[in-house]
């Protein structure tokens, strides 16, 4: 039997913190998820999902703000989940810093497009 | 680079660390591709609000089998990588002092299980409706 005792008493860096969200967005990330994929592919179904769908969704604020909230903690987690992956196999800083500046972009960008077209909804 | 990644995925494949590998390596690959799902998925929508016609198009166009099949394949991802993470959550958070080396492995094997169990009846479930339209 192998225990295990931590004592720390650092201050948390970057890496630490990164490692804190992806489990406390993970616990987030499961209701946020799942809900949405259990209404809109189990209960709703692909047959019914068109454009006229997503106006009414999106014409409402409260699941305005539930696409959101999706977007934000899925979209953030995934891309800080494959700077983890990516980390695995690259040692150099410069190397680094780069695809830190390549996945906030990539992040940045799709996350505008995303909630701007959820705020924007769809003109009838 | 290129080397780090021949010897890592080499290490993915080759590395003898029983169910718990297993986990890690299934966690990595089900993220992965959930974020590019997610990814697609964010422009795919998006485009219901910067281009209803092109949305209407692309959404019929991915009534198809082998979309629905990729669809059903996602779900077991999505439900493998949530119930895995709160394995991972639940005892790196609350719980460092209940893992063990034999507790691990036991944990790691309930997750698949858990998984299968939740999948299954999405599979049914989604089989009917992509019948509707396939
Ligand atoms: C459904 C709820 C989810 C839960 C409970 C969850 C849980 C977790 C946890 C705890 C980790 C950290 C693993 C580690 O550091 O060893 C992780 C990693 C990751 N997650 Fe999630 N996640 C969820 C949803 C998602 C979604 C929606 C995406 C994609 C957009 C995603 C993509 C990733 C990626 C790419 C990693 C990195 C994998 C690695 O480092 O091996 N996850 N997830």
């Amino acid at each position: 039997m192998i225990t295990l005792k931590r004592e720390t008493s650092f201050k948390p860096n970057y890496e630490i913190r990164a490692w804190k969200y992806m489990r406390l967005s993970a616990i987030l990330l499961v209701p946020l998820v799942w809900i949405h994929t259990i209404i809109n592919t189990l209960i709703v179904g692909a047959e019914n999902i068109n454009l006229n769908f997503v106006a009414t969704r999106w014409a409402n604020i409260g699941w305005q703000v539930y696409d959101i909230l999706l977007l934000t903690f899925a979209f953030s987690h995934g891309v800080n989940g494959l700077r983890q992956v990516l980390f695995d196999f690259t040692q150099s800083h410069t190397a680094r810093r780069i695809l830190n500046m390549l996945l906030l972009l990539f992040w940045i960008l799709l996350s505008l497009v995303g909630a701007s077209a959820i705020l924007g909804g769809i003109e009838k | 680079m290129f080397n780090n990644i021949v010897h890592g995925v080499h290490g993915y494949t080759h590395y003898k660390g029983g169910a718990g590998h297993l986990s890690f390596v299934m966690h990595r690959v089900s993220g992965l591709g959930t974020l590019l799902f997610l990814s697609m998925h964010i422009l795919l929508e998006s485009t219901a609000h910067y281009a209803p016609h092109l949305y209407e198009r692309l959404n019929a166009g991915l009534r198809t089998p082998i979309a629905l099949a990729a669809e059903i394949l996602m779900a077991f991802l999505v439900i493998f990588h949530g119930v895995n993470g709160y394995r991972i959550a639940y005892f790196d958070l609350f719980h460092i002092d209940l893992w063990s080396l034999p507790a691990a492995p036991k944990a790691a094997r309930a997750t698949w299980i858990v998984s299968l169990l939740l999948w299954f009846p999405a599979f049914i479930i989604m089989l009917l409706h992509g019948l509707h339209v396939i």
